[in-house]
């Protein structure tokens, strides 16, 4: 009997904004977000925990980086605000139904 | 026995979002005065992501990111009904709030949540416009 064995390593992007992300922050993020795409199919955690403010510019860039991401056989998964108001906001967006969003980045992690 | 005064928080500033940061701590104070408020944290962050957004907008299509433009919020409680009540002045270029489709929610866009937050996060959100000055009057039921 041949058995082959391989081990396939899939290659998780975690990006961990602190502090607000809004109108004023959105652009520096952005930057970041779009140096990850070019380099092989785009798995990216982004950990809103540490985010205690998040805006519809913020959101503008989650939603445009998840498209991105899908357009190249990517996704993009969310890790929830500790803000109990900015996790509200965001199942008020319904951001729950169009991204998977975990507890943890592990969980994030594990999404893949 | 006579009711508390609250006297309103009035902030006039350039219109640039740099100074938007300003917002939320007149937002959390005129909060603070106010007693018996479930949730205080969650109604502040509500109160100042809709007044951040409107004033985002007219930063970026009233005044267009142009130097120069100024805006006024008036943030006060009105005790009597219990309401909190924020207008927002500026005399850039009108806008017409009706212009504004929705958001599609199911899908998700990138772009387009302003709005539909502060009519999610207000009980009643109305605009008026006169030659020279742009006015949003936002009230939130507590």
């Amino acid at each position: 009997m041949e058995i082959a064995v391989s081990e396939h390593l899939i290659r998780v992007m975690v990006v961990a904004p602190k502090g607000r992300l809004d109108v004023n922050s959105v652009a520096e993020l952005q930057k970041q977000l779009d140096a990850l795409f070019g380099d092989g199919v785009p798995r990216i955690v982004i950990d809103l925990s540490a985010v205690p403010f998040l805006d519809s510019a913020g959101m503008a860039v989650l939603v445009g980086t998840l498209k991105s991401a899908n357009q190249q056989q990517g996704n993009v998964v969310l890790v929830w605000p500790a803000e109990e108001a900015a996790r509200r906001v965001l199942a008020l967006t319904k951001f729950d139904r169009i991204f998977t969003i975990a507890e943890t980045v592990s969980d994030a992690v594990d999404a893949f | 026995m006579t009711q508390r005064e609250y006297e309103p928080i009035v902030l006039e500033m350039p219109a640039t979002y740099t100074h938007l940061e300003l917002l939320e701590p007149c937002v959390r104070l005129l909060v603070k005065q106010i007693s018996g408020l479930a949730e205080p944290d969650v109604v502040a962050y509500n109160l100042v992501l809709g007044v951040h957004e409107i004033c985002t907008n007219i930063t970026r299509h009233g005044y267009h990111n142009e130097p120069g433009g100024r805006l006024s919020v008036i943030m006060a409680y009105e005790a009597a009904t219990r309401q909190i009540v924020i207008q927002i002045e500026d005399h850039g270029a009108p806008f017409d709030p009706s212009s504004v489709p929705p958001p599609n929610l199911e899908q998700g866009q990138a772009g387009g949540y302003g709005l539909f937050l502060v009519r999610q996060l207000f009980d009643d959100v109305s605009y008026c416009t006169e030659p020279g000055k742009n006015t949003w009057r936002l009230v939130k039921a507590l």
